[in-house]
């Protein structure tokens, strides 16, 4: 037992060296966090915000909203939990199949005691953490995942496919079944507000919301209320305000949407931007649950643009991942050379 | 103006007259009395002589006097003798010493009255003296069992085995002696079997025996011959309730027998409260029963032995750097860190009553985003098992706690900050008095006035009494909006809604004007620095919880913590300490001057710590951090999940979709015969889906703290659908950790429709009746219930695509849900038509009519109803049915079950 005390030149090194933590890029404050809610087992967030910043307060100055934006990445990739209330949970250890012996993996822990657990070649890459196995290995990875209480999954199982349908006819079928047997009463959900409906149609090839007299035989339709949430709803045609309706939760509108847009023959667009290793794909619209969590454990979100997204992805699983876009969602992709 | 030519003061006057006795004092190792050394030379012969007349002298601080010139030894005595671990000093050595040091002629003050001056040796007087023996280490060899007795701590001493032979040295080397301390026993010789013990216990203690708790007595090994009547350290198969298997007792044989072997013992306790202070009756089988260790051979006051120094005091300072002090320091350190952690006490051994005053309930404030003002209460262990509920109760507002969480830890209710006071009752037991919890009302905050919140370690607020704040500590203060509307200068608050805000301030040492003035204003004061201490650098691996609500950090044995102290600035070397009190060890680090210390703290091994920061000053209050090192690492939360629902357990197969037997759920609503259990990491979203032809969201609920989820309210979402719904899956939805299917069917009986029929008849008959023939108004009240028991759907059937009906007539399709494989599917079966009155029998018009819409329809079975009145039809049949009236034939069991033989489905 001893008690040292430090020289202030080398408290610096002692985030890095002890803990093999660098507050001043993303992987190091994402790994402070995940400690932090860790530790903790359940805080709220801004709390785990604030004690972030004032923890590595003696070396660095992070503002919160960087920290903050760091936290939505980890919630949003699964690291972390968001729950009712603002309280941020930890999570277990999820090991996602890429193939070829690559996983990735999802959890509260950080990487630096994920790393001293589980074996394998490491690859981080800002908030994802990679492993690369020989085969003779995975066995043991197998069993390290158990040790932990951890779960290795394939990746339509992580995103959920077995349980979302495809955005496709069948889909539109479903909604219509649906309708004939729940619908609810024209103009039923303006009992508080009057709401502003806009259509889903197809104009000169593109598929777009529109609230005028093009979109009035639309049977997608959204509107945002006044707490700013959007609101779907599925008619025969004609805006819920008139017609009997159903409800769509966000998810639902959006595969919807993605359906309208297939039926509609103006599938959606994703563009490709092949590079020597990687391809980076752009997506101009918002996916839904299930492709959202697919794609995010298969690519690398490079740039959050106000409408869409930029995705990198490994030139070996690029074709892969395409196909599964374009079967449940009927994207339709252009490269960028063709443009 | 006058000026007067006075003579210049002469302040080096010599008198010359005082020659000799400059020369005795020089001579002198000790003060003198002016009176006593100018009577003979000066005073006697009238001459009014003073020593104050010549510089040559100056007074000591006791009203005697010195050579100017000369060193006055006694404060270093004092601190010399405080601090080595001798009780007296030879006096002519110790100043030729310190003449040595001091290179003047020394001398001491024998009218310091803290010292007694006594054969040529200065000791401490009483006052300077506790009541605690001065135990030394290290004395000489002629010193043991001359002046010196071992002191050795009872148990101890009556741990110990005889010495075969008693030499000089035995004890020292059969027992782990305390150390030595020098011992005054007029006309009593020591002998190498005495030593000097520490009394324990009150069971001696008659008021004449000298045998106190706490005090001291000399006791003297292995007594030859009788014991009888003497005070003697026992040992043996017997229980004291004070010391356990060893106690000191009067000792009473009875006659010994034929053998010469006692029969009976008796260790008599000598105080009168026989009660607490038992004696102790033995039945002495053989001699290895009893063993007498020590006699008692006095007791001893404290002024028989070598007492130990107060400590020096020094007013407004803490002592951080003699071994005593901080042998002390650790001594409280681990008292602390001991009653930090202890765990709470067995149940069956404390009462309500004492458990009732732990309980404790408390304003705090978190941020506004948390809720602000607060209420912190809890655990309240003990807690009466049969009150489920308490509530908080003010003047117009009012909250619900299940009895059962705070039960077991301490929770947060948000109040609003006008509606105090609060009080808390236990629902259902308001006016039994022996349910009192008045003792947990917590006063109403003053609307007119600020209210300040010190953040603790946790960043939750605790309610100062003052309005001194401290610099270098954070506060919330809570406003009421008359005050904040008051300030010319408005700081950056937030509302907290109910007229209050609260303003979030850190008061760094340097503090701006304008919060100064905004202090002012609202009537706080700035006061002392207070000092911080943080974790910063090495993230915990895992916050605990105390039985008590406290939370501590743990790290992992390999990790090395950092610490800094903040909000106080370190002026000099030595100032402030650190002391770490660890499960084997202690240590204490002396902290350098500087703003911001950081210390690392290295070479853990695994178990409970407490450190300590320590300033000097004792008005900068002392600072203590709990924490815990740990060897293994806390895993994450499973992967898993488990639902229990009665006797079956589905346990997760990540991304599977696992499914329970067939039952009717309408059983989740009778508790008691069924517990429904899910089992999931923390915070785990689970979504609840109702699914029969489509899937139905009914809720998004996630698990607790506890990894539980709250089953009831599965249970009160799907209330209507089981209910209602003869079958359905109730699918519990946990991502990609998999999902449950909870089939449900249910096929009624026909007591329980022809309950149902009874209900709907009593309440609706009537109505049935006067709306004979509008079937727009009946459909919802009257036949979609009816149909809804019967096991059917009702669905309109449009009548734009039919043929004129002969009559006024409404047709509606029959609906009836069915499993079908793996899948459910819902197929029209029947249908319906609503007819004005079937008293009067069909036309053949009618019938055609009907037999037509059947056959678009590709249904053959049709159901007929004027709304009491119920019959059957086939397709192209011309035979005549009978008529049910439901009202008639619920009173006929046979016949109601033939209705419905022919107008139900699934029963």
């Amino acid at each position: 037992m001893r008690l040292t005390l430090l020289d202030e030149n080398k408290v610096s090194d002692i985030l890095l060296n002890s803990v093999g933590i660098n507050p001043n890029d993303v992987a190091g404050v994402a790994d402070l966090l995940r400690e932090e809610v860790s530790a903790r087992c359940c805080c709220p967030r801004y709390k785990a915000i604030a004690r972030v910043s004032k923890f590595i307060a003696p070396i660095v100055t992070i503002n919160a909203e960087t920290i903050s934006n760091v936290c939505e990445l980890l919630e949003r990739s699964g690291d972390l939990l968001l729950g009712f209330g603002g309280n941020l949970f930890p999570t277990p250890v999820r090991a996602i199949t890429l193939g070829g012996g690559t996983f990735r993996l999802v959890s509260s822990l950080s990487t630096k005691r994920l790393t001293a657990l589980l074996v394998g070649e490491w690859e981080i890459d800002g908030i994802t953490r990679t492993c690369h196995l020989e085969s003779e290995r995975k066995d043991l990875f197998m069993e390290e995942i158990k040790a932990v209480g951890g779960v290795v999954l394939s990746l339509s199982t992580w995103a959920g496919f077995d349980r979302t349908p495809p955005a496709d006819s069948q889909w539109l079928s479903s909604l219509e079944r649906r309708l004939q047997l729940e619908a609810e009463p024209a103009g039923s959900l303006e009992r508080d507000e009057q709401l502003v409906w806009n259509g889903c149609v197809a104009i000169d090839d593109n598929i777009r919301w529109k609230s005028d007299d093009t979109g009035k035989m639309a049977q997608l339709w959204h509107t945002r209320n006044r707490w700013g949430y959007w609101l779907y709803a599925w008619t025969q045609g004609g805006s819920p305000t008139f017609s009997p309706f159903i409800t769509l939760r966000p998810d639902e509108g959006l595969r919807s949407y993605f359906a309208v847009a297939r039926s509609l023959g103006v599938p959606l667009e994703a563009t490709l931007e092949q590079q020597a290793e990687r391809t980076i794909i752009t997506l101009d619209s918002w996916l839904p649950v299930a492709e959202y969590r697919y794609l995010s454990i298969s690519a690398s979100l490079v740039q959050s643009k106000k409408k869409g997204k930029q995705w990198l992805i490994p030139n070996d699983r690029i074709s892969r991942v395409l196909d599964v876009l374009q079967e449940r969602l009927g994207l339709i992709i252009r490269k960028e050379a063709d443009l | 103006m006058m000026a007067f030519n006075r003579p210049s003061p002469n302040w080096f006057s010599i008198r010359s007259s005082f020659d000799t006795i400059v020369e005795q004092a020089a001579n002198s190792r000790l003060s003198f009395d002016e009176a006593n050394i100018l009577k003979e030379s000066h005073w006697k012969f009238g001459q009014d002589a003073r020593l104050r007349e010549d510089v040559r002298f100056r007074p000591t601080p006791w009203g005697r006097w010195i050579l100017a010139n000369a060193f006055l030894a006694n404060d270093t005595f004092f601190i010399q003798l405080k601090r080595r671990p001798r009780s007296h000093l030879e006096l002519n050595e110790a100043l030729r010493e310190l003449e040595q040091v001091v290179k003047r002629h020394c001398v001491f003050c024998p009218g310091d009255p803290r010292f007694v001056v006594e054969n040529g040796t200065i000791r401490f007087s009483a006052r300077e003296l506790t009541n605690q023996p001065l135990i030394e280490k290290e004395i000489t060899e002629i010193e043991k069992y001359t002046t010196h007795l071992p002191i050795h701590s009872l148990r101890a001493a009556a741990a110990s085995l005889p010495a075969m032979e008693w030499g000089r040295n035995a004890q020292e080397h059969m027992i782990d002696t305390l150390g030595w301390v020098k011992v005054s026993l007029p006309g009593k010789k020591l002998n190498s079997r005495m030593f000097v013990a520490q009394i324990e216990g009150h069971s001696m203690d008659d008021g004449k025996s000298g045998l106190v708790d706490g005090g001291y007595a000399i006791f003297e090994f292995w007594p030859a011959g009788t014991k009888q009547f003497m005070n003697v350290l026992v040992r043996g198969a017997f229980s004291d309730p004070e010391t356990g298997s060893y106690a000191v007792k009067k000792y009473v044989a009875d006659q010994r027998d034929v053998e010469g072997r006692h029969q009976r013992i008796t260790l008599v306790s000598l105080n009168l409260d026989k009660g607490r202070y038992p004696d102790i009756e033995l039945d002495v089988e053989n001699d290895e029963d009893i063993t007498v260790v020590a006699k008692v051979v006095q007791a001893l006051s404290p002024k028989d032995f070598a007492r130990k120094p107060k400590p020096i005091r020094r007013p407004g300072r803490r002592d951080l750097s003699s071994n005593d002090a901080v042998e002390n320091i650790f001594e409280d350190l681990a008292l602390y860190a001991e009653r930090f952690f202890e765990l709470p006490t067995a149940k069956d051994e404390i009462g309500i009553d004492e458990l009732k005053e732990g309980w404790s309930a408390q304003l705090v404030c978190l941020e506004a985003e948390a809720g602000g003002l607060q209420i912190e209460a809890g655990p309240f262990t003990g807690l009466w098992s049969f009150v489920k509920q308490l509530r908080i109760k003010s003047n117009n507002w009012e909250t619900s706690i299940l009895a059962s969480n705070i039960r077991q830890r301490q929770i947060r209710i948000p109040i609003p900050a006008s509606a105090g006071p609060w009080h808390w009752v236990a629902a259902g037991f308001e006016d039994d008095p022996d349910i009192d919890l008045t003792s947990l009302s917590v006063g109403a905050l003053q609307s007119d006035r600020v209210h300040v919140f010190r953040l603790d370690a946790e960043d939750v607020g605790r309610i100062v009494a003052n309005n001194v704040l401290s610099l270098g500590q954070s506060y919330r203060i809570l406003l009421p909006d008359t005050v904040y509307d008051s300030l010319e200068h408005k700081p950056a608050t937030t509302s907290v809604g109910d007229g209050w805000r609260i303003w979030e301030l850190t008061l760094s040492t340097t503090l701006p004007l304008e919060t100064q003035e905004i202090l002012r204003k609202i009537g706080l004061d700035v006061g002392e620095i207070e000092p911080r201490l943080e974790w910063v650098l090495v993230p915990p691996i895992l916050w605990r919880e105390t039985a008590k609500g406290d939370t501590y950090p743990c790290f992992l044995s390999d990790m090395t913590p950092v610490i800094s102290v903040n909000g106080l600035n370190i002026y000099f070397d030595g100032e402030a300490s650190l002391f770490l009190y660890g499960p084997s060890e202690t240590k204490a680090l002396s902290l350098k001057s500087g703003s911001r210390p950081f210390v690392q703290l290295e070479d853990l091994a695994p178990g409970r710590y407490c450190l300590l920061f320590l300033h000097d000053r004792t008005r900068i209050p002392p600072l203590r951090l709990p924490f815990e090192v740990l060897t293994d690492v806390p895993y994450p939360p499973a992967a898993s999940w488990r639902l229990t629902i009665g006797s079956d357990v589905l346990v997760s197969q990540s991304g599977s979709l696992l499914s329970l037997p067939l039952r009717d759920l309408s059983m989740l609503d009778l508790a008691e015969d069924c517990t429904a259990l899910l089992e999931a990491p923390p915070g785990w979203p689970v979504r609840i889906f109702w699914k029969e032809i489509s899937e139905d969201q009914l809720c998004a609920i996630q698990t607790d703290i506890n990894s539980q989820v709250d089953f009831s309210k599965i249970i009160s979402v799907s209330r209507e659908k089981r209910n209602r719904r003869a079958i359905g899956d109730l699918i519990i939805d946990l991502a990609e950790l998999g999902s449950a299917v909870i089939r449900h069917e249910r096929r009624p009986k026909p007591e329980t429709i022809r309950s149902n029929f009874a209900e709907l008849i009593a309440s609706r008959g009537a109505t049935v009746q006067h709306l004979a023939g509008a079937y727009a108004e009946l459909l919802p009240i009257w036949f979609e219930p009816i149909c809804a028991v019967l096991g059917y759907d009702v669905e309109s059937v449009s009548v734009d695509d039919l043929p004129s009906p002969p009559n006024h007539i409404g047709v509606f399709r029959l609906l009836h849900t069915e499993r079908h494989g793996g899948k459910i599917e819902r197929q029209p079966v029947r249908l319906l038509f609503l007819v004005e009155d079937l008293q009067q029998g069909l036309s053949e018009t009618l019938l055609e009519w009907i037999d037509e819409i059947s056959a678009s329809e590709r249904l053959r079975d049709i159901l007929l109803s004027d709304g009491l009145r119920w019959t059957d039809h086939r397709r192209g049949s011309r035979l005549i049915s009978p008529v049910w009236d439901i009202a008639k034939v619920m009173n006929d069991p046979e016949e109601f079950v033939s209705f419905l033989r022919v107008a139900s489905e699934g029963i």
